[in-house]
C-alpha cells in the first residue's frame, strides 16, 4: 500500500506539473486554482518543498527551465523530478480509485 | 502594523531548526512581505497576520517534530532535536514534582489565554472573518450624507466610477399566511441588483431583474432555503407558484428562487426579500428615505477614490436641489468596508475588550515570570552542576526556554478549555444581529491561541532565562549565594512588580468606570414607566385594509377592542417602543427659527403614536395637554414635544408653535411637552423627541403597548383573542414586556462592565499573587542576612520595618506609573462611554485604594514572617 501525500504537498506537486516554478508562483497557482479558497502561508510551503526535495521528488533548477512568463533571477526555481511525476500520478489513481467507489455507492444510495 | 508584524515574523523565524532555517528562511521571510503587501485594507492586513500566525504555529510544531525524529533516527549523539525531545521529557518530568507550582502557572496562563481566546473568536467571527461573498474586500458601504432615496442612488450610479455596482438594502417585515398558521417573516428589500453586486445566487430560480423592480411589475419573492424548507418543505415546485406573503399593501406574490443554505443576507436573520420598486414618476420619488447601500469597488478602484467621487456627488445633489437635500452632510458623507458597517458599535466594544484581556494576559505573564525566577534561582545549584559538567550556555538557556514553552502551551490547552466551558455565557450575553453566533472554536481562533501562548511563553521564557543563565555562566559552583546575585534578580522582580502593579491598576480603573457607568444609566429617569406594560407588534393585513385610511382604521379598531378587555387600562400604538434599539430622526424646521452659520437644521427622534399610547406608556405632562382623539383622527396636525426641544427652539413658551419635520406634508402644532423620554437607552444625553400622531405617515407595521392591572403576561391570552376578533389571521410578535426592553438596552454597556470587573478582580488576584511572590522570595533570601543581623542585637520590629520597606518602593513605583498611565486610558475609555466623565478621580482614587490595600498585604505577610527568624537556624542554612 502507498502511502497517501499530504494535501499540502500534492498541491505543491499538482502546481508544478505545467514547468517549474519559484515558491511565489507555486502559492498563487494554488490560490488561482482553489478561487482563494486555499492560502498556503510560509511555513506550509517551504514545509512541503523542504519533504519533497528530501524525498527526491523535486530538485531545485536554473531559472532558464521555467516558463518565459515566470522568470525572476533573484528566485530559486523548483521542478518535478521523474519519481515526483510518477509520485503524482499514482496519488491521482489512488483518488479515482476511491472516488469511483464513492460514486457507486453515492449513486445507489441516493436514488 | 506590517512592520511590526514582519518584526516578529523574522523573530519567530531564528526559533527554527537551524538546518531548515538556514535552507529556507530567507524565502520564507520574502513569502511573509508577499502576503502582508498585498492586502488594501487593515481588516485585510490583521487576516493576513492571523494566517501567518497559524502558519507560523503549525510550522514550528512540525519542523521541530521532524527535526527531532530525524535526529533520533540519526544516532544516539547530543543532536539539535535530541536534546529538545529530552528538554520536553525533563520538563514535564520536573513540574510532575512541583505539582502546585505547575498547576498555579497552568492556572494563571489558563485564565488569561482562555480569556483573549473567547474573546478572540467573538472578534474573528464578527470582525475579522471575511465576508461570505467572492472577492470580500471589494465590497463597501455607502453613507451619503443622509438616507439612501431612489434619486440618490441614480446621482450615485451615474457619480462614482469607482463602484462597479451598487445597491440598496433595508429591512421590511412580512406576514407569510401560506402552508401553515399566519407568521411574521423578517425580510430584506433591496435593489434588484443587489445579490449581483454581493456576488451570491439563488441556489435555485432565478435572481432578481430589473423588470422585477419597475412600478407595475408582478410581485415577485426569492425565499431563504430555511424558510423554504420550514414552510414547504423543500418542495421545488414552489418556484413559479404564486403565495400569500404580505409586504405593504400586496399581499400575493411569486416565488422566483430560494438562496443557497444558510444564507442570511447582510441583515442577519432575513428569510425572505422583496425588491425595491424604483418608482421615479411617484409623488415620494427623493424622498423615500430608504435603507443602505452595498456596493462593490471595480478593478482599479479603492476606498479613497470612491469616497473623493461620492463628495462631489454629495456636493452636486445639494447644491442642484437645496430645498430636497439642505441636510445632506457632506462632511460626514463616506464609505467604508462593508464588513466594518455590518458589525457596527460591536466591533469597538470587541477591541476594548481585547485591549482589557490583553492587559489581563500581561499580568499573567509577568506573574508566571516571577514564579519561573524564584523556581530558577531555587534550582541554581543544580544549573551550575550543569554548568559545570560542560552544558553550554545556549544549552541550558534552550532547556529553560523549553520548559517555558512547555507550560505555555500546557496553559494554552487550559485556555482553549476555559473558552470553550465559558462559550455559551458570553455568546448569550452578546447582541443578536450579528455574525455572533458563528463565533467557535475554528482553526484560525485555536492557531490564534497557539501563537498567544508561544508569545506569552517567550516573554516570560526569556524574563525567567536571561538572569539565571548569565549567572550560570560565571562558571564556578557557587559555595554561597553573593548579595550582588541577589541584588539583581531582586531588581528584575522588582520591575516585574511595578509593571504588575501598573498593569492591574489599568485594569481596576476601566473596570470602575465601566461599572459606574452602567449604574448611572441605570439609574436615570427614562421619562416613562415601564412597570405592568405588555407591548408587541402586528402588521394591518393588506387583503382587508388595503389603502392609508384601512390603516388607520384597523389600529383604532384594534386599540378600542384591548380598551375594552378586562384588565386592560390603556393601550396605544406606537411606530417604535422607547430604547428598544434603534430611533428614527428628523430634522425639524421651527416656524421663526434662525439656523446657525453651518445652515444645518436640527435633528430630534420622531414616532408615530396612536391617540391612547402616551397615557399607556405614562409620559409626564409638564405643560399644555395630549392631542384629543379627534385631533389624532383629523385637522390640523397636533404634536407633543419633549421639554429638552421646547426649551432649545421655543424659550418663550411651546404651546401653540408650529414646524415642520423633514418628509411631513403639514405644519405640526404643539398642544403638550412632556417630561424628557430616552427614546434611544445607550445615549448620555437625551435627545429632543417629537410625536406625532399616526396618520402623518400610516405606517403599516406598529408596536401595541398595553398597560395592565398586576402581571402583564398574564392577560396575553384574553389580548391575542381581542386583537383576533379585530382580524383573525394577525400574527403577534415580538412580544415583550416594556421592563424587559428597557433591561436589554442596557446589555451591552452591562455586559462590558460585568466583563470588566471579572478581568479587573483577575488582575487584582493575578498582581496580588504576583507581589507576595516577590516579596515571599526575597524574604526568604535575606533570612540568612536578617539572621545575622539578630544575632548582632538588632531587633525584631526594625528589621520588619525595614522588609517592609523594601517591598513597598517596587509597589509604590507600579502605582505611580499605573496613575500616570491610566488618565489618558481612562480619558479614551471613557470617551467611548455614556454617562461617564473623562476623569472620574472617584474610580482612580477606588482603584488605586483597593489595588494599594491588597498589595500591602502582600508585602505584610512575609515581612511578618521574617520577624520570626530564629538565628540559628538560618545561619544554619547554607
Amino acid at each position: 500500500m502507498v502511502q497517501p501525500i499530504p494535501p499540502a504537498e500534492f498541491r505543491v506537486l499538482l502546481a508544478l506539473l505545467d514547468g517549474a516554478k519559484h515558491g511565489h508562483a507555486i502559492k498563487l497557482d494554488v490560490r488561482e486554482r482553489t478561487d482563494g479558497r486555499v492560502e498556503m502561508g510560509p511555513g506550509t510551503l517551504y514545509g512541503a518543498l523542504k519533504r519533497l526535495v528530501a524525498r527526491g521528488w523535486l530538485e531545485e533548477v536554473a531559472p532558464e527551465e521555467a516558463p518565459s512568463g515566470t522568470r525572476d533571477g533573484r528566485r530559486r526555481y523548483y521542478g518535478l523530478t521523474d519519481a515526483g511525476r510518477s509520485a503524482a500520478r499514482s496519488e491521482l489513481g489512488r483518488m479515482e480509485e476511491l472516488l469511483a467507489i464513492a460514486r457507486a455507492k453515492s449513486v445507489r444510495g441516493e436514488a | 502594523m506590517r512592520s511590526v508584524v514582519l518584526a516578529l515574523y523574522r523573530a519567530y523565524l531564528l526559533m527554527l531548526p537551524p538546518g531548515f532555517r538556514e535552507q529556507w528562511g530567507d524565502e520564507m521571510y520574502t513569502a511573509a512581505v508577499d502576503a502582508m503587501t498585498e492586502t488594501r485594507t487593515w481588516g485585510g492586513s490583521a487576516l493576513a497576520a492571523l494566517r501567518l500566525g497559524t502558519d507560523c504555529a503549525r510550522t514550528f510544531v512540525r519542523e521541530w517534530t521532524e527535526s527531532a525524529a530525524a535526529a533520533g533516527r540519526r544516532a544516539k549523539g547530543a543532536g539539535m532535536g535530541r536534546s529538545l525531545v529530552q528538554d520536553i521529557k525533563f520538563a514535564i518530568r520536573s513540574f510532575g514534582k512541583a505539582p502546585l507550582f505547575a498547576a498555579l502557572v497552568i492556572g494563571t496562563l489558563g485564565l488569561g489565554i482562555g480569556a483573549n481566546t473567547a474573546i478572540f473568536s467573538v472578534l474573528h467571527a464578527v470582525v475579522l472573518k471575511p465576508l461570505p461573498y467572492p472577492e470580500p474586500d471589494e465590497l463597501v458601504s455607502v453613507w451619503p450624507g443622509k438616507l439612501f432615496s431612489v434619486e440618490l442612488l441614480d446621482a450615485a450610479r451615474e457619480g462614482i466610477g469607482s463602484f462597479a455596482g451598487i445597491s440598496l438594502y433595508g429591512g421590511a417585515i412580512l406576514t407569510i399566511t401560506e402552508a401553515g398558521d399566519p407568521a411574521e417573516v423578517f425580510g430584506g428589500e433591496v435593489t434588484t441588483n443587489h445579490f449581483r453586486v454581493l456576488g451570491v445566487r439563488p441556489a435555485l430560480g432565478r435572481d432578481f431583474v430589473p423588470e422585477d423592480g419597475v412600478p407595475g411589475a408582478a410581485p415577485v419573492v426569492l425565499l431563504s432555503h430555511e424558510l423554504w424548507q420550514r414552510r414547504f418543505g423543500g418542495d421545488p415546485d414552489v418556484v413559479g407558484r404564486s403565495i400569500d406573503l404580505q409586504h405593504e399593501s400586496t399581499s400575493r406574490r411569486t416565488v422566483i428562487g430560494v438562496m443557497p443554505l444558510g444564507y442570511q443576507g447582510l441583515l442577519r436573520g432575513a428569510q425572505a426579500w422583496v425588491p425595491v420598486i424604483e418608482d421615479r414618476a411617484s409623488d415620494s420619488y427623493g424622498n423615500s428615505s430608504f435603507a443602505e447601500a452595498a456596493a462593490r469597488l471595480g478593478p482599479e478602484a479603492t476606498i479613497e477614490t470612491a469616497r473623493r467621487e461620492l463628495a462631489t456627488v454629495a456636493q452636486r445633489v445639494r447644491d442642484e436641489d437645496p430645498g430636497q437635500y439642505a441636510q445632506v452632510e457632506i462632511d460626514r458623507a463616506t464609505v467604508w468596508p462593508l464588513v466594518d458597517r455590518l458589525a457596527g458599535s460591536l466591533r469597538q466594544s470587541l477591541f476594548t475588550l481585547l485591549g482589557a484581556v490583553g492587559l489581563v494576559l500581561l499580568i499573567a505573564a509577568a506573574n508566571v515570570a516571577n514564579l519561573l525566577l524564584v523556581r530558577t534561582s531555587a534550582r541554581s545549584r543544580e544549573i551550575a552542576v550543569r554548568r559545570a559538567i560542560g552544558a553550554g550556555r545556549a544549552r541550558l538557556f534552550r532547556q529553560l526556554m523549553t520548559e517555558s514553552i512547555t507550560l505555555g502551551l500546557a496553559g494554552g490547552v487550559a485556555g482553549v478549555g476555559v473558552a470553550w466551558l465559558t462559550r455559551d455565557l458570553l455568546l448569550g450575553a452578546m447582541p443578536s444581529g450579528f455574525r455572533v453566533d458563528e463565533a467557535g472554536l475554528s482553526p484560525a481562533v485555536l492557531g490564534f491561541t497557539l501563537a498567544v501562548s508561544i508569545v506569552a511563553s517567550l516573554v516570560f521564557g526569556l524574563i525567567a532565562a536571561v538572569a539565571p543563565v548569565r549567572r550560570a555562566s560565571s562558571g564556578s559552583l557557587p559555595r554561597s549565594r553573593t548579595s550582588d546575585r541577589r541584588r539583581r534578580d531582586w531588581r528584575v522582580q522588582g520591575v516585574l512588580v511595578s509593571g504588575e502593579v501598573a498593569l492591574a491598576l489599568i485594569a481596576v480603573f476601566s473596570a470602575g468606570l465601566l461599572v459606574s457607568s452602567v449604574r448611572q444609566l441605570s439609574n436615570v429617569d427614562p421619562g416613562f414607566e415601564p412597570e405592568s406594560v405588555l407591548t408587541f407588534r402586528v402588521t394591518a393585513p393588506s387583503g382587508a385594509y388595503p389603502g392609508d385610511e384601512d390603516v388607520l382604521r384597523f389600529f383604532a379598531e384594534v386599540e378600542s377592542a384591548l380598551n375594552a378587555v378586562p384588565g386592560v387600562d390603556r393601550a396605544g400604538a406606537a411606530g417604535r417602543l422607547p430604547t428598544d434599539g434603534g430611533v428614527s430622526r428628523i430634522t425639524i424646521n421651527p416656524e421663526g427659527f434662525e439656523p446657525d452659520e453651518s445652515g444645518a437644521l436640527p435633528d430630534a427622534t420622531h414616532r408615530l403614536v396612536s391617540a391612547g399610547y402616551a397615557e399607556t406608556v405614562g409620559f409626564r405632562l409638564l405643560e399644555g395637554r395630549f392631542p384629543t382623539e379627534t385631533e389624532f383622527r383629523e385637522g390640523p396636525q397636533p404634536t407633543f414635544v419633549t421639554r429638552g426641544l421646547a426649551e432649545r427652539f421655543f424659550p418663550d413658551g411651546a404651546i401653540g408653535k408650529r414646524f415642520f419635520g423633514s418628509g411631513g406634508s403639514t405644519w405640526l402644532t404643539v398642544v403638550g411637552v412632556i417630561e424628557d423620554v430616552r427614546e434611544d437607552a445607550l445615549h448620555g444625553t437625551v435627545l429632543p423627541g417629537v410625536y406625532i400622531p399616526h396618520r402623518d405617515w400610516a405606517w403599516r407595521t406598529m408596536y401595541l403597548a398595553v398597560r395592565t392591572s398586576g402581571e402583564p403576561t398574564a392577560h396575553l391570552d384574553a389580548i391575542e383573542a381581542a386583537v383576533h376578533g379585530v382580524a383573525p389571521a394577525v400574527p403577534l410578535s415580538r412580544v415583550r414586556t416594556l421592563e424587559d426592553i428597557v433591561d436589554r438596552s442596557f446589555l451591552e454597556t452591562r455586559l462590558n462592565g460585568r466583563l470588566f470587573t471579572l478581568f479587573g478582580a483577575l488582575a487584582v488576584i493575578l498582581g496580588a499573587i504576583g507581589v507576595y511572590g516577590v516579596m515571599a522570595y526575597s524574604m526568604s533570601l535575606r533570612r540568612q542576612e536578617f539572621g545575622i543581623r539578630l544575632a548582632l542585637g538588632a531587633r525584631q520590629d526594625e528589621l520588619v520595618r525595614r522588609a517592609v520597606r523594601s517591598g513597598l518602593g517596587p509597589l509604590t513605583v507600579g502605582l505611580v506609573a499605573g496613575i500616570a498611565i491610566t488618565v489618558p486610558v481612562g480619558r479614551s475609555l471613557a470617551s467611548s462611554l455614556e454617562a461617564v466623565e473623562a476623569t472620574n478621580s472617584l474610580a482612580l482614587v477606588a482603584a488605586t485604594g483597593i489595588l494599594a490595600t491588597v498589595a500591602l498585604f502582600a508585602t505584610l505577610l512575609p515581612a511578618f514572617r521574617v520577624g520570626r527568624v530564629d538565628p540559628v537556624r538560618s545561619l544554619r542554612i547554607e
